[in-house]
């Protein structure tokens, strides 16, 4: 299996994810945030979302694992409807599925290898506390896994004393540790330096590749999604308005695209407000968000 | 421009006036307004209660000989036999301590019963609320008083009564703060495919130990000055004592026991921010406490102890590597071996 920037060959066929008409409105209906999005994701692919702010990136990701709703459509992941699971079938689904957030969402005051281990507590029968009460052959496996991410010597260390870089990194080991089939990365890397990101990436991509793990992530950074990446999904006001294979006739300019902030007569525009295409009906609606 | 205008997509923003008059105040919102007139109440309300039960400050001042009397009564303390003041002493304070820790078991449960992020069922919560309530709107005396019908004068009563109606106090800050928990940790531990008891204990549980330590050592120092008061009405311990004083007109032997009292307050305040020092802190986890009263090692020497050595570790086998925390200091003092 191929580890460098290349794109892995894709042995398996099947499909992990199949979106289709998904449509997501907040405020009773005033506000769009996914607009009949369809996506069908093949397993062992990494898929790379990209978008402005605001076009509905996290909101899509956040559909599949059941953590929002959809108003319309169907999202079906590992050949489960996931709005009509129940709320144990949907806890059977997430042991599946790796999440890892922008906001790292790891506990600060538990130490590194403790958050790590939560990661099987799908795995695991009752409720803990403390890592003494783990069975030792998860306590190994997460040392593992943090030797993975890099910080194997930290495991006993509070995780609110790491930076924000390493952080994220336990955040990812504790991702590998669920032995997840499908990781869904939300902006893992936006407020960290081009640098920490560009690791910490890395550290995510490279580790799903070695396990033959399906990856969406939505990301800001091209350059690091055209090397990782062997799709490309862009999203503009809840619509998708890109969605290409990568190889080497891809072009960057159309890639960018997605990231320009156009109005209608094809001046460059500042505001998000005036960004939005007139042709579109629904204009009125979303100004003033 | 002006094809932009045609097309009248965006209107153009309009042109502020001219700056003639700016204000340098904030402008009178409802906000402020309001601020102004519950300070404005208060006050008046205050002043209004002086008038009304005809309380007049300058009787402070006009009665200084009285006090100056009793003073003089008071001095110097005495302590008559010391053995027994303390034994009911210590008595107090663990009446204190054992009513803290009833209330502690009842308030953590009766809190997440109460907290909405916790229990989405509307009914249970009322229910928990309504017990904590209850519970602190009734004065710890007047449960003594209950109580010293049922079980007579001694400890028991004390405990019993200390310890209900610290469920209103501990029951409502838990909830309080079970209710502020960041919701990110949380959701990342669902996110995992964990239950919701693993969500809890994983999730919740860890950003809870800090505001529940603190609360409830806030309770314990409340508690051994109201078990001190509790002993007036027959829920035994230094009260009763205190009572028989001053029924005997002993103003010295009064003071002696009183300046032992907020000797024993002061102790109980030291000890209990000392500990909450030692377990919240987090910067500071391996310093001793002298070294802490010196100022101790700065962040960056920690930091300096702790260098990046991923790469030994990983290559060591994992039969030699550690699977249990190290009893370092932090945990040392965590389970109360060898503070300081």
């Amino acid at each position: 299996m191929s580890i460098n920037g290349t794109a892995p060959t894709l042995h398996d066929h099947r499909t992990v994810i199949e979106v289709s008409g998904l449509t997501k409105t907040f405020d009773n209906g005033r506000v769009t945030a996914l607009d009949r999005v369809s996506l069908s994701v093949a397993s062992g692919q990494l898929t790379v979302v990209i978008g402005l702010s605001g076009s509905g990136k996290s909101t899509l990701l956040r559909h599949l694992n059941g953590m929002h709703e959809p108003t319309s459509g169907s999202v079906v992941v590992l050949g489960r409807d996931v709005a009509a699971l129940s709320q144990k079938e949907l806890r059977e689904l997430r042991r599946d599925v790796g999440f890892v957030f922008q906001s790292f969402n790891i506990v600060g005051r538990l130490s590194c290898l403790e958050n790590v281990m939560s990661g099987a507590l799908g795995r695991l029968r009752w409720p803990r506390y403390g890592v003494l009460s783990y069975p030792k052959a998860i306590r190994r496996e997460a040392l593992e896994q943090l030797d993975r991410v890099g910080l194997g010597e930290r495991a006993f260390q509070r995780t609110d004393t790491l930076s924000g870089g390493q952080q994220q990194r336990v955040a990812i080991a504790r991702t590998l540790m669920q032995k997840p089939r499908l990781v869904l990365a939300d902006e893992p890397v936006a407020s960290l330096d081009p640098e920490i990101s560009g690791q910490v990436m890395d550290v995510l991509f490279r580790s799903c590749v070695e396990d033959d793990i399906t990856v969406v992530c939505s990301l800001h950074q091209v350059d690091l999604a055209m090397g990782w990446a062997n799709r490309l999904v862009g999203l503009r006001d809840g619509a998708v308005v890109l969605d290409t294979e990568v190889d080497a006739s891809l072009d960057e300019a159309r890639v960018m695209e997605v990231y320009q902030r156009l109005d209608p007569t094809g001046e460059k525009a500042d505001e998000y407000e005036v960004a939005k295409p007139a042709a579109k009906p629904r204009v009125e609606s979303a100004v003033g968000i | 421009m002006t094809i932009l205008h045609a097309r009248s997509a965006p209107e153009a923003p309009p042109t502020p006036p001219e700056p003639t008059f700016r204000p340098d105040t904030p402008p009178w919102t409802r906000e402020r307004a309001t601020m102004w007139a519950i300070g404005l109440t208060f006050v008046g309300v205050a002043l209004y209660a002086l008038y009304d039960i005809g309380v007049n400050p300058l009787t402070l001042f006009f009665e200084r000989d009285d006090i100056g009397n009793l003073l003089e009564r008071m001095w110097p303390p005495r302590i008559e036999e010391f053995g027994p003041i303390w034994e009911s002493t210590l008595d107090t304070f663990f009446m204190a301590f054992v009513g803290t820790f009833i209330g502690v078991l009842l308030a953590v449960p009766l809190g997440f019963f109460a907290a909405s992020n916790i229990v989405r069922w509307r009914l249970l919560r009322g229910v928990a609320r309504g017990i904590i309530v209850f519970t602190r709107a009734i004065p710890e005396l007047i449960f003594a008083l209950i109580f010293v019908r049922v079980y007579s004068i001694g400890v028991l009563t004390g405990v019993l009564a200390l310890g209900l109606h610290s469920v209103g106090m501990l029951g409502k800050l838990f909830a309080d703060s079970i209710e502020q928990i960041q919701e990110g940790p949380r959701e990342g531990v669902q996110a995992t495919g964990s239950s919701r008891g693993q969500e809890l204990t994983t999730g919740i549980a860890p950003q809870l130990i800090p505001s529940f330590i603190a609360i409830t050592l806030y309770r314990l120092d409340i508690n051994f000055r109201s078990a001190t008061l509790l002993g007036l009405v027959g829920a035994g311990g230094i009260g009763l004592q205190i009572r028989a004083y001053q029924g005997q007109l002993r103003y010295q032997e009064l003071l002696g026991v009183t300046l032992l009292i907020i000797a024993l307050v002061v102790i109980v305040e030291l000890v209990s921010t000392t500990v909450r020092g030692i377990i919240l802190g987090h910067d500071k986890t391996n310093v001793s406490f002298w070294q802490k009263l010196r100022g101790g090692p700065k962040a960056a020497d920690y930091r300096a102890e702790h260098v990046d050595t991923a790469a030994v570790a990983a290559a060591t086998p994992m039969s030699q590597r550690r699977l249990r925390p190290p009893w370092d200091k932090e945990r040392k003092t965590k389970y109360g071996v060898g503070v300081g």
